[in-house]
Parts: structure tokens; sequence; C-alpha cells
């Protein structure tokens, strides 16, 4: 973060959070050009950084003599940089942060790359504005934005990956008479906060490695939960998976054939727990039917059975909304605006 | 596949330079010889036609829009290395070292923090596009089209 080009200004008090690459404080930038705020994410050109770098505050310089051997063997930028950034590069939608330029840093270490950034992550804006974040009609409009823009990830053959409150921007805009909320997924890569809080989809918990649209909705339901009730689903990491089974049940080949041959060696040491009744252990009596529906949808065990994004979007959770009109509230702009941005609405 | 062709737009070849550069027998020659020679490594290492296309798409894009120094072989064929290390990127599954890949009797060798180098120039030059139709997106997509009838296939897996 030390050069930054002429283009990108530092916002100085605007700061994201701490970067999970090099455990420094993140801040947003303004791109000059547009005057819209971005925020920078990492991508290492060299993946064998990876380790050294996250070890951080004492980083060691690679001396010489490693840096000859790596020569040896040296595939030069990544295969996974070079695939998601030229994907981000023709990602064209209103709920998907933009790209809006890509810089290596001098000694060629990592890309920089400038994200679109507006409003305030999802966990600021439950916490800034609980009257409009409990208005039931909110979290519906909230939520289909966010599978719009999911769903259009895997319309291009992607995944996220990392689906968390922090990578769910929400720009509120109250200029007008009726008050609009705009979502944009982001993907930073920020250390979650004090609570270590799981988004992660079962079968990544149980082992698997591939990222896929299954486990990116699985991270749609945690989300979907914490908006409904303003606390995380999951709020520490270590007894994610006891928890997840105490809800859903545990696993069996019945409703997730081939699950033992998977996972059977993890999953042994899990009693074998019955699902429960979403509405009653989650206290969502107040949510309506509906929602807890489509919900279990989104947190069912095998991915292969789990609502996809456009499947969710035909959810009859969502047949009360005009399919063609975002939904308008009609609070009026008195209650707090203080975290209202300027708008990025992208015609 | 309307999107897809929404993202056409910046790889479309510009005709009018197309034509200038026709006009160019050392140009054309050198070109030429570039392809063969990538097609050459493309045939050693079995890669994928999909390589093949991406990477001259890559090489022509970055030719079109940026002059490399006149005279010097090298430039070129370190354009090649580059462009085909970064179609093999895209498409493969396992992509040989930078080192391993400049075979088949290239003129120059380059040490890979050159072609890194070069590859970051090239992603740069052609606006981080890298994504693209190919002639063989199609065939995929109609083999889809027709398997949606009761023709099984293992394309359609991937683009249904």
């Amino acid at each position: 973060m030390d050069e930054k080009p002429q283009r990108f200004e530092k916002l100085d008090r605007e700061g994201i959070g701490t970067s999970s690459m090099s455990r420094q404080p993140m801040y947003k930038h303004l791109d000059t050009e547009t005057g819209k705020r971005t925020a920078i994410r990492r991508l290492l050109l060299k993946p064998e950084l990876q380790d050294s770098f996250s070890q951080s505050s004492g980083l060691p310089s690679l001396n010489a003599a490693q840096e000859e051997e790596e020569e040896e063997d040296y595939y030069g930028v990544p295969c996974m940089t070079i695939r998601e950034v030229s994907l981000l590069k023709i990602m064209n939608h209103k709920n998907v942060a933009r790209l809006v330029h890509v810089e290596p840093d001098n000694e060629e270490r990592f890309l920089r790359l400038y994200l679109e950034y507006a409003g305030v992550d999802l966990t600021t804006f439950l916490k800034e504005n609980p009257i409009w974040a409990s208005d039931p009609k909110v979290t519906k409009d909230l939520v289909k934005q966010l599978l719009h823009g999911v769903a259009y990830y895997h319309s291009v053959d992607a995944a996220h990956g990392n689906l968390r409150p922090h990578n769910v921007l929400i720009d509120i805009d109250s200029s007008k008479e009726n008050v609009q909320y705009n979502l944009l997924i982001t993907n930073l890569q920020l250390l979650p906060d004090t609570l270590q809080s799981n988004y992660k989809a079962p079968e990544l918990l149980l082992g698997s490695k591939e990222l896929s649209p299954a486990a990116d909705m699985f991270s749609v339901g945690c989300i979907f939960f914490e908006m409904l009730k303003k606390k995380p689903l999951f709020e520490t990491r270590h007894d994610q998976i006891d928890k997840l089974f105490r809800l859903m049940g545990t696993p069996n080949e019945d409703d997730w054939p081939g699950v033992t041959q998977l996972y059977g060696k993890k999953l042994s040491e899990y009693r074998q727990l019955k699902p429960k009744n979403l509405s009653k252990s989650l206290f969502l009596s107040d949510v309506e039917p509906a929602g807890v529906h489509l919900l279990s949808k989104m947190l069912c065990l095998n991915p292969n059975k789990r609502i996809t994004a456009a499947d969710a979007l035909k959810h009859r959770y969502f047949a009360d909304i005009d399919p063609e009109q975002q939904f308008k509230t009609t609070i009026t702009a008195t209650a707090s605006s203080s975290a209202s941005t300027s708008a990025s609405v992208i015609p | 596949i309307v999107s897809a062709f929404d993202s056409e737009i910046d790889q479309v070849l510009d005709s009018d330079m197309i034509r200038r550069f026709r006009n160019d027998p050392g140009f054309v020659s050198a070109r030429v010889e570039a392809v063969n020679w990538i097609l050459t490594v493309h045939a050693y290492y079995q890669f994928r036609p999909e390589t093949a296309y991406r990477c001259v798409n890559y090489l022509d894009r970055f030719l079109l829009s940026t002059t490399l120094p006149k005279g010097k072989g090298w430039s070129l064929q370190l354009l090649s290395v580059a462009c085909l290390s970064l179609a093999a990127k895209m498409e493969e599954i396992s992509v040989p070292l930078l080192l391993d890949l400049q075979t088949k009797e290239p003129k120059f060798m380059f040490n890979p923090k050159t072609i890194q180098r070069m590859e970051l120039m090239v992603m740069a030059v052609l606006k981080w596009r890298l994504r693209l139709m190919t002639p063989f997106d199609f065939v995929h997509h109609f083999i889809s089209k027709r398997s949606s009838i009761g023709f099984q296939s293992e394309c359609d897996q991937k683009h249904v």
C-alpha cells in the first residue's frame, strides 16, 4: 500500500477492516476519474510467497539463494490469478462489484485489484440501521438482490467462494422520497471480525476443497439468517458442524447418497441426530413460513439437493414482490441516513 | 449465449489495421514463424485445440494494439511464449513450467521472470480480457442443444 498511482486516493478515515493477507488495515480509495469509491484486493503473483506473507509481522524478505531456487520451477503468473481477473473483468451486473482497475505492485509480487465499493458492509448496515433492517420487506428485497448477484456469478460458470457479510455491501439511497437499497457483492480478503463466525458449507467443513455454486448457496442461507435475526447463524467456527447437525440432522445415505464414502470417517465422530423444526429451534416464529422454507432449502446438507440461486429467485417467498420494479419502502428519509453515500446505481 | 456475444466487442480485430499489416511482408513472415513455433509446442504438449486458438488471438490482438521494437526477433519470441503460457493457463488443467514451455528449438530462451513480466504486459495491453468465445464454444452449444432431444454427450454436462 506504499506507492499508489495518481488515479486512486486513499481515504484515510474510511477503513474497512484488516487484510487477511498482509494483516494491515485496508482503506477505501477514491477513483479520481469517476469520483467513485473502490476497495483494494490483492492477488499474489507468487503463490509460494503465501506462507511468509501471512505470517507477516516479522516478514522475512526472501534471500537471494531462495530466489534462485524459485527460478527453476517457475510458472509465471498463477493460473488462478489470470482466470480470476479475466473473469472479474467481464462481469457486468448491478449487484456485483465491478473491477475498476488492475495493476501490479512495483516489485511484481502481487496484483492490486481496485473493486467498486459503495455504502457499508452488511454487518455495519444491520448494526447502524436497526429499524430499517428489521423491516421484513427490506430483508426480502436485500435477499433477492443478493440472489440475483449470486445467480449471475453462477450463470458465467463461476462460484464466489467467499460469501460473508463483509463481502456484501449495502448502499442506502435516501435522496428520493422512497428509500432504496442497492446491494453489491464484492470479494475482499478481510479478516473476520472478532467473532469467528462462519459461512462455510458442510461439504467444505467435512474436507472437500471444491468451491461450488451449491457451497455459495449455503453461505447465502447463513447470510439470510443473519439478516432475519441480526446475528450470525454460527457464531463460533469450531462447533459449526456440531450445531449444524443438531439443527439439520446428521447426514445419512438416505438424504445424501454417497456421503459415507466421501466423508464417512469424519462423520463417524458425530452422533446420529434427527433434523429439527427450523422455525422453533432458530426462533423464527416472527418470519413468514415461506421464508423459513427457503432458508431450510438453502441450508440443505446435501449440496446436490440444495436450492440453486435461479430456483431460489422463483421461490414463493418472493411472490409478493413486483418482479419489474425494485421494492421501495415508504419510509421517508428522516431516519438515520449516516451510512448513505453516493449511489452506485448502474443504469 | 447472448451475454457471451456482449463480451466479444473488445476482441474483434480492427480490419483496417489488419489490412495495413498484410502489406508488410516482413511482419507477415515473422508472424507465420511465431505461429508455427506455437503450434509445434502445442502439438508437443498435446494441448487442447482451444489453447491454440486463444494463443493466436492474444498474439494478434497484442500485435495490433502495440508495436514491438523493429528488427528484434527476440521480442516476438518472448511474446509467443507469454501468449502460449497465458492461453494454457486459461484452458489446460496442467501447465508446464515456463522453462519447459520453451521447447522445440526456440531461437531465444528467456528466464521465467522476464516471461512473467511479459505476461503482465500482454494482459494489460489486452485490458485483461482473456476470456473469449471460441468456435469450439459453438460446437459445445449445439451439441448440448442436440443432447436435449435425447442425445447423450459428455460435453453437455458443462454447458447446459
